[in-house]
């Protein structure tokens, strides 16, 4: 329950945000937060907020409906591996602006997320993915 | 766990398309950080083939796409995605098949007429064994010889720059800064043209944002779609270690894909390097003489290859000038002579015929940037005749060829090379081939017989073999273009439509024919009729005010044109401005999005109409009845 109400309150203030750039509403006590957060930062926020409510959701589905627990949790997990694959590969491409203010061994670390960071992390999900998978199978099926 | 490294590593070997991995290097080349999204979409694929597909075939018991979707949806939708399959595979293998005719003419000098029919051969025979375990191999090896051909010249360029042994996937990173500082000098200096140059580490220049995010999202569907990737990781039908043998299949493909860019960028510290310190034309490095040689580079619009096209049509009785002309026109070279200066062809002409009297005085290459170079320059403008950036044009696949010459082995770096590509192509051409021949049912209790799907497979090949020796379409085009069909055609279905219970066989057939067909629409329109695109979709379009009001002038002059000829001027004009150019973006489009990244369209439309369609549709009776 209590990450339902944390995730909507994200969502809230993701809003919140959006609104008060919009001018659809007054900005929260007069500051735009906007231009601050960026339209990533802001994505972002939402984004939480509805996976909380989303893995809260979840959560309650599997405490009421024992007999698909196994494919809940699989199907749990595939969103959250793909949700991770969207953000490694498209992600931190279209954002190379703030990490570019910074340079690793030479490489603006922007271009080198896109170059080889984000593909070294697609490979440890895919990874992550396989080994947790098996494990929720093991979990599931009994010894 | 080691089973699923084999299989990861033939997984590997046999799902790049060789033509696009060996573009690879030359595509960052040419346009820096956005064409990075290549790589990116490339491996996100693989690991979604692992993370969605695979493990619907191996579950299903099915080892192929097709039957999965026969099973499931029934026969009108497997022919349907049969039909997909061999629209995408055609293209594909017609592309590496291209690449091996092209890597064989270079390295070992085998007519192309020659060496593709060969291969295709070949490739059937090892496609239609009823044994994978050859295929299997075969990929394998691929992938070993890719690994080698790129690390090895990788390592050593390394060692040459850094002056000691150094993991030049991390090392590069100094030099990427060496290499920002050249160009900042470059630019200072006024030395750049901005139509053919960008900054190599500075994002969305080619490409805009959106460009990047729909060529993503397009790569990475299509390959996730690709007929032959999910069957080879689900081979063994167990759930567990097909999961693992994408995770593999994701390792071996993310070595061969970090090291295009690295070496995108040793090459581009070498050449901007001979930029910068103003290196004349007549001692023009060694290492530019391989794709000059091969055609896939130019200076000042001259090559190599065409002056030996011009010394082979004057040892064949051409005298004049206009003769070569009339001789050249059949080949490739034909419009490249047409489009050169008359001083410039002039001099070409003069110097093949002194190179007939005497070809063993001086070298053609000798000749060639001695003599013909300084007189291209001059025709450019290029008063000091030195290497320029806008000079100097390499292709995608022309990066490859310059990298032997920088590591000081050049001769046994190129035949690594070529024989990698080579054995590359074959086994995707093979997996390809194999995958069109599993689209026809086979029935398992007639034994001895090859493959059912034997005569689409043969009528494909025959099909891509003909465009790859005939056809003169970019290759990578040709390569994204199949992905993109794959993207929008079958990546709904399979994704969604095994995944979730609901879809029913109606939603798949509309799926597949809506995104197959939105995609199909939007390359065929903006390549083929991008003024008539252009004016049925201009609230879309993201054209800029000017070139809108150039269109309208344009219709104008068009409409009331006074001759046919002024007319037919005016329509080709309005044709090329709305299609745009590789450095130009044209008014024909969606949003912004290039014809290659159409995929993102197609895909969204299948998804939409696969969950509309199969909501309003009954659910099929084995769900709805529990």
């Amino acid at each position: 329950m209590i990450e339902i109400g944390f995730g909507l309150l994200l969502v809230a203030g993701a809003g919140m945000i959006l609104a008060g750039a919009f001018g659809i509403v007054a900005a929260p006590m007069g500051v735009d937060l906007f231009p601050l957060v960026g339209a990533v930062g802001t994505g972002l926020i939402l984004a939480v907020g509805v996976l909380l409510v989303a893995a809260g959701r979840t959560r309650r589905a599997i405490a009421h409906h024992p007999e698909r627990r196994h494919a809940l949790r699989s199907a749990r997990l595939t969103t959250v591996a793909l949700l991770f694959v969207a953000a490694l590969a498209i992600g931190l491409p279209l954002s190379p602006g703030p990490f570019n203010l910074v340079r690793v061994g030479g490489f603006p670390m922007g271009y080198y997320f896109a170059a080889q960071g984000a593909l070294v992390g697609l490979v440890i999900l895919a990874f992550w993915w396989a080994a947790r998978q098996g494990r929720i199978d093991a979990e599931e099926q009994g010894p | 766990m080691s089973g699923g490294a084999l299989r990861g590593v033939s997984a590997a070997g046999c799902t790049l398309p060789a033509a696009l991995l060996a573009a690879l290097p030359g595509l960052v080349f040419a346009a820096g950080y956005d064409h990075l999204a290549y790589g990116l979409g490339l491996l996100a694929g693989v690991v979604l083939a692992g993370l969605l597909i695979a493990p619907r075939l191996a579950e299903a018991n099915t080892p192929t796409m097709a039957s999965a979707i026969r099973e499931k949806f029934g026969a009108v939708a497997a022919a349907l995605a049969a039909v997909l399959v061999a629209i995408v595979a055609l293209p594909l293998l017609a592309a590496d098949l291209a690449l091996v005719g092209r890597v064989s003419e270079r390295a070992f000098g085998i007519a192309p007429l020659l060496a593709v029919p060969v291969m295709l051969v070949l490739a059937m025979l090892i496609a239609l064994l009823r044994d994978a375990r050859p295929l299997e191999l075969l990929s394998a090896l691929a992938w070993l010889l890719l690994a080698a051909s790129l690390l090895v010249p990788l390592t050593l360029i390394a060692f040459d720059v850094e002056g000691g042994a150094t993991v030049p996937m991390t090392a590069y990173g100094l030099l990427l800064q060496d290499l920002q500082g050249i160009e900042e000098t470059l630019i200072e200096r006024g030395l750049v043209d901005f139509d053919s140059f960008s900054a190599h580490a500075a994002p969305f220049i080619r490409l805009i944002e959106r460009d990047v995010f729909a060529l993503v999202v397009t790569l990475a569907l299509g390959v996730a779609a690709l007929p032959h990737l999910a069957s080879t990781l689900a081979r063994t039908r167990d759930p567990a270690a097909t999961r693992f043998a994408g995770a593999w299949a994701a390792l071996f493909v993310m070595i061969l894909l970090i090291s295009a860019p690295a070496l995108a960028v040793y090459a581009k510290h070498a050449i901007y390097s001979a930029i910068a310190n103003a290196t004349p034309l007549a001692s023009l490095p060694p290492w530019l003489e391989a794709p000059l040689t091969a055609g896939v580079a130019q200076v000042h619009g001259t090559s190599l290859h065409l002056f030996e096209e011009v010394v082979a049509a004057a040892r064949a009785g051409s005298r004049t000038a206009s003769a070569i002309a009339d001789a050249l026109a059949a080949g490739s070279a034909g419009s490249q002579w047409q489009a050169l200066d008359p001083d410039v062809q002039q001099v070409m002409f003069a110097a093949a015929a002194q190179h007939i009297v005497d070809p063993e005085a001086v070298s053609a290459w000798e000749i060639y940037r001695g003599t013909v170079l300084p007189a291209a320059a001059a025709a450019a403008g290029n008063d000091g005749a030195v290497l320029t950036q806008s000079g100097l044009a390499i292709g995608p696949l022309g990066l490859l060829l310059v990298v032997p010459g920088l590591t000081g082995v050049q001769r046994a770096v190129s035949i690594l090379m070529a024989a990698a590509f080579a054995v590359a192509a074959l086994a995707v051409s093979a997996s390809l081939v194999r995958a069109v021949a599993n689209v026809v049912p086979d029935r398992s209790d007639d034994r001895g017989r090859p493959f059912a799907g034997s005569a689409p497979a043969l009528a494909v090949s025959v099909a891509a073999a003909g465009v790859a020796v005939f056809g003169r379409i970019d290759l990578v085009t040709l390569v994204v273009s199949a992905l993109a069909i794959a993207a929008a055609g079958l990546f709904p279905a399979l994704a969604l439509g095994l995944a979730w219970r609901r879809a029913t066989a109606a939603g798949v057939i509309a799926a597949m024919v809506v995104g197959a067909g939105v995609t199909g629409y939007y390359m065929a329109g903006t390549q083929l009729f991008p003024a008539n695109f252009y004016a049925t979709w201009s609230p879309l379009s993201n054209a800029g005010e000017y070139a809108i009001e150039e269109f309208e002038t344009l219709t104008v002059e068009a409409r009331e044109a006074g001759s046919e000829a002024e007319r037919a001027r005016a329509i080709a004009a309005l044709d090329d401005l709305a299609r745009g150019t590789a450095t130009r973006a044209g008014l024909a489009n969606w949003a912004g999005i290039d014809s290659a990244s159409s995929g993102i369209f197609g895909a969204l439309a299948g998804v939409l109409v696969l969950i509309v369609v199969s909501l309003v549709t009954p659910a099929r009776r084995r769900y709805a009845q529990p």
